[in-house]
This record gives C-alpha cells, structure tokens and sequence, in this order.
C-alpha cells in the first residue's frame, strides 16, 4: 500500500499529464481557429481574470470537489465506479423532492440529508451484483446511470412536476442554501463540500475504518486472513461515495443559481464523469483532490467564457479533459506481464 | 414483412454491428468500453464525409484507425482497458460535439442516405464473418489464444500485443459502420452524442450473449425488438410514458446480467479490474 500523503512529490505526475493532454487540446483549436493563442487567453480571463471569474470558478469546483472525492474514497477500497453520474442524478433528485415538501432551512438541511442517502442507496446495487453473481460494477454502473436518467426524467415530468410552471421541472425551492459573499451566486455548498470532502478523504486515509476498507480493496485474501470483514467494508465505502455523488447532485440543485429545482434534463450535466477525472488524477494522494477538483472546475468556467466571448465551442474543455483522462490511464500502467 | 420484425431489424442493425467489434475485442483480451465512443467517430465521419458508400467507407476507416491508437494506448502504453476505453469514449464526445458546433446553427447534414437493408446486409455479413473467423480459422485460433492465455501465446510465437491491436482496430472499424448506419440509414444527420449509450448497449448484448458471435447477435436483435416494441406502442398511444418504455431495455440488461451469470465463454485474460 502506499502512502497517501506524499503531497508535493504527487503533484508532479498530474503536471506532466496535464502538459499533454493540452498540448492535444490546443493543437485541435489551432487547426480550427485562427485566434487560438486568444481564445487560450479568453479562457484564462474566464477562470481567473476578475473577482466575478474567480467566484464563478470556485462555484464550478463546489460539485468536482465532492464527486472527485467519492471516485478516489471507491478507488482506495478498490472500486471503479462508472456510476457517479447517476448517483448524482438521483441524490439531485431527492434534495430538489424533499426541499419543495418542507420550507426553510430545516427544509434544505433535512433535503440535503435526502441526497446523500438517496446517492448511497442508488449505488449499492452495483457492488452487490457484484458480490452476489460476479456481473461487474463498472457495466451495471453504466446501465444504473441510464436507469437513473430516465427515471428521474420521468420523476420530473410527470409526479414531481411543478403543476404550476410551463418548463418541465420540479417546483422552484423557496429557500436555497444562503450566499456567503456578496454580490454573487457562491453559497453554502462551498464550505459544506469543503467539509464533507475533507472529512472523508481523512476518514479513508487515517482511520481504522478507512485502513480497513483500503486493505480490503487492495488484497481482499490477506484482509480476510486478518479478520477483516471485506464484503462489509467494501460495500461501505460503495455507500459513501455513492452518498458523496448524491450530496454533489443535492447542493447543485439546492444552490440559488441556476436551477433551484430539478430540471427534466439534469442527468448527463457530467458531473460524475469530472469527478472520475478527478479521482484518478489525484492518484495515491488524498492531498491533490482538492486541488484536481479546482483545476477542472477552472476548465469548465473558463470554457463557458472562452464560448462567450470567441465563439470556440466550449466542448474544447471536455476534450481537454478527455485527453487528460487518457493521459492518467496510460500513466497507471498495469504491472506484470498479464493477467 | 411484417413493420414490427422490420423495425426491430432496422433498429438492431448497429447494435449488432457494434457488439461483433465487440467480441473481436473481448475474445483477443482486450475488455472494450469505446464501442461508444467509436460509433460516434462513425457516425460523424459518415455524414462529414459527404454520406453514400464512400461516407461509410470513411467511417470505417476513420473509427479503424481511432480504435489502433486505442489498442496501441493499452497494449503499448499499457493503459487499463477500461479507462482507456471509457476515455476515448469521452474524448469522441467532446471532439464529435467540438467540430459539430463548427458548422454553426445549420447543423451536419447529407443528402445521400443509404437504405437500411445495405446495413441489415453488413451486419449479417459481419455475424457470418465474425463467427467463421474466430471458430473455424487458424487467426481466429490464435486470435482466442491472446485472450486465454497470452503467456502461453505468446511462448508458442504468436505476437499477442500486434494481434491485440488488429483486434481493437477491427472493432473500431464495425463500430464505425455501426455509427454510420445511425447517420446515414435514414435521416443523414449528425447530431450531438446521438449514440445516446447504443455502444454500452451492444457491450451488454456480448456479455449476455457469452462471447458467442451467434448468441450475442440474438441478444442485440432481442434488444432491438425491444425498441420496435417501444415505438409501436408509442404509436399505438400507450399511456405507459415514453421515459419509462426508454427504461426497459436497461433494465432488462441489469436483470440478465444478475440471472445469466452460469456459462462459460469469457476469455480468461479479460481484466476488467486494472484501474
């Protein structure tokens, strides 16, 4: 097992990764933009130019800090989940039900409480298939994630449809989590994922709990040997990363900009997919999720600038980021020959 | 025939397309999530290069060499498949989108669709050709022996790694046919992801199916007939809402996968884990 506090040394990998993919990133915008080197510098001013930019970057950062962080707690007890993105749709889903049925703060406390149970629940599934009839979970996390995008659609639509709106979406949350600076739309969910992430990428890295459950990820044979309940401590950390989605989902939706309901449409916002990058980028250092978690949340306000102000579509942040991907896949080499 | 067998037929069509690259892939070792992401290099060449025949040629080709870079990403660089795999699905993604948007409002069009009988034709070719080669060729032998047991492959001088990246090369190459029959068979249109998960699908369809050409291909048309079934409900005007019809196949899959596990057929060399 490693050690997962090596902070400084493993930032380096990530840095190098990061030259590539946007060596890559930038090669496809010189091939079809003349300005590119503008359009690069747009995106920059997009994530940090002003004090409105550096807000909008730390809101973006909010949900990547709590999916990053439910990637790299599964990965440490040795899953890979592909089913993020439909934990967050569901705990969203949850938050945006329980936050219409009961007003005032009592209401987005008890809604965000919703969310991470409802993102535990959802992921359980996976893993359990898995232990029951060997059917892999990053092919049931896949298929869950379809099955929560369109039941919550069709939550959405139909039951939990706000009888009163035109657009098809849940009702407007009349109390959203406050704004903590003035003049914008950051709000209680920074420090609440602050917190949150904090608090569980500890719990992995420094309690018996988390050594627990890393053991058994790492070697399940000898952790048996050891009188560790594997099975147990496995679907556990499942659970927490699934709670930790679902709770992403709840403060997205919570937040008083920009939905403040659950639109039909919220599944694929990517969260879930960002939050595997984030994961596997930070690697074996609990340390750098944070930091990954900013560096992408950067990348996608900046992009969201950049398409404003250059017209270059912003999907050049998710090829940045998919190339990115890559480049930490082939950075985790397998060992040995085969197996 | 009858429009309900003819639809599902219709609708299976990529699928089956898709799930034979997938078990070219699987059967040589090689765990294959880009399915997707290879359709949608597909499907977007097809309607990029212009449609017809020679817009499926470009797709095929185009996903073909996506999906050797691919292998080479996992054999060469030695990238866990499935992140490799789930990767470029996402970079197709983004890259597909990205060039989409180029054209502005008016969108990635063709006037040159191709009947979808062409693409029935291919992939019943494909299902004969895939399941001769692998059961009744000596490539097709050396080719299963990369996914039991390349160790023993390779000691008897089979060269694992180039055969490993031939087959993902292959399986890009259907999935890209594939992709071009979602663009071109009917609407000659390119629109944003509009694989819509199809890839992930035909992935299931080669599970459930255990690796067997034959049966995998039962498994996509029992998917496509799903989706006949669901549109000929629609038009019916089942009260059943269409979200939740959408549902069902996804569905269906997870409880196959639950009830299906006994048998054999997946090669053991298949890692899956390796994150």
């Amino acid at each position: 097992m490693n050690r997962p506090w090596r902070a400084p040394l493993a930032l380096v990998r990530p840095l190098v990764v990061l030259g590539i993919s946007a060596a890559a990133g930038v090669a496809l915008l010189a091939t079809t933009h003349r300005d590119g080197a503008g359009a690069l510098i747009a995106l920059f001013n997009g994530a940090f130019g002003s004090r409105d930019a550096v807000l909008g970057t730390l809101s973006d950062t909010t949900p990547l800090l709590l999916t990053g962080t439910a990637v790299w707690v599964a990965l440490a007890a040795g899953w890979l989940t592909l089913g993020a993105e439909g934990q967050v749709s569901v705990g969203a889903l949850a938050a945006a039900a329980t936050g219409v049925a009961i007003p005032g703060y009592g209401g987005v406390a008890a809604a965000l409480l919703a969310s991470a149970v409802a993102g535990a629940l959802w992921s359980v599934p996976a893993p359990w298939m898995r232990f029951r009839f060997g059917a892999h979970e990053v092919v049931t996390g896949l298929l869950l994630n379809f099955v929560a995008r369109n039941g919550t659609r069709w939550l959405a639509a139909g039951p939990l449809r706000d009888p009163n709106g035109e657009a098809p979406r849940t009702a407007t949350i009349s109390t959203p989590l406050p704004t903590i600076v003035a003049d914008s739309d950051l709000h209680l969910g920074l420090p609440v994922a602050l917190l949150v992430s904090g608090f569980l990428l500890m719990a992995t890295v420094r309690s018996i709990l988390g050594y627990e459950a890393r053991f058994a990820g790492a070697s399940p044979r000898a952790a048996l040997r050891a009188g560790i309940p594997v099975v147990g401590r496995r679907l556990a950390a499942f659970a927490v990363s699934g709670a930790a989605c679902g709770l992403a989902g709840g403060i997205a939706v919570l937040g008083p900009t920009p939905f403040r309901g659950f639109p039909v449409d919220f599944h694929g916002i990517g969260y879930g997919f960002d939050g595997l990058v984030v994961g596997l980028l930070a690697g074996s250092s609990a340390f750098a999720v944070p930091w990954v978690a900013l560096l992408l949340g950067a990348l996608s306000n900046g992009a969201e600038a950049m398409a404003f102000d250059t017209g270059v579509p912003r999907q050049l942040a998710q090829v940045l980021i998919a190339c990115l991907f890559l480049g930490i896949a082939a950075g985790r080499s397998r060992r040995g020959a085969d197996r | 025939m009858n429009p309900l067998i003819g639809a599902a037929a219709r609708l299976a069509t990529p699928l089956l397309l898709a799930a034979m690259g997938g078990v070219v892939s699987e059967k040589s070792g090689v765990a294959q999530l880009a399915l997707e992401g290879m359709m949608l290099v597909g499907a977007y060449t097809a309607v990029a290069a212009g449609g017809g025949v020679a817009g499926i040629g470009a797709a095929v080709v185009v996903a073909a060499c996506a999906g050797g870079a691919m292998g080479a990403l996992i054999e060469k660089a030695r990238a866990p498949a499935i992140l490799a795999g789930v990767g470029g699905s996402l970079l197709a993604a983004g890259v597909t989108t990205y060039l989409l948007r180029l054209h502005g409002a008016t969108g990635l069009h063709t006037l040159k669709v191709v009947p979808s009988e062409l693409f029935l034709a291919l992939a019943t070719a494909s299902v004969v050709a895939v399941s001769v080669t692998l059961g009744r060729t000596p490539v097709g032998l050396r080719l299963r022996a990369c996914g039991e047991n390349p160790v023993a492959a390779a000691a008897a001088g089979i060269p694992v790694a180039r055969m490993r990246i031939v087959a993902v090369s292959v399986a890009g190459g259907l999935a890209g046919c594939a992709g071009a029959a979602l663009s071109l068979a009917r609407l000659g249109e390119f629109s944003e992801n509009m694989t819509n998960g199809r890839g992930y699908l035909a992935l299931v369809a080669v599970l459930l199916g255990r690796w067997k050409p034959v049966s995998v291909a039962g498994a996509a048309l029992l998917f496509g007939f799903g989706d006949a079934l669901q549109l000929w409900m629609r038009n019916e005007g089942s009260s059943i809402p269409a979200d939740l019809q959408e549902l069902l196949p996804y569905a269906a899959a997870l409880v196959a996968l639950a009830w299906g596990r006994r048998g054999t057929g997946e090669p053991k060399s298949l890692a899956r884990d390796g994150a």
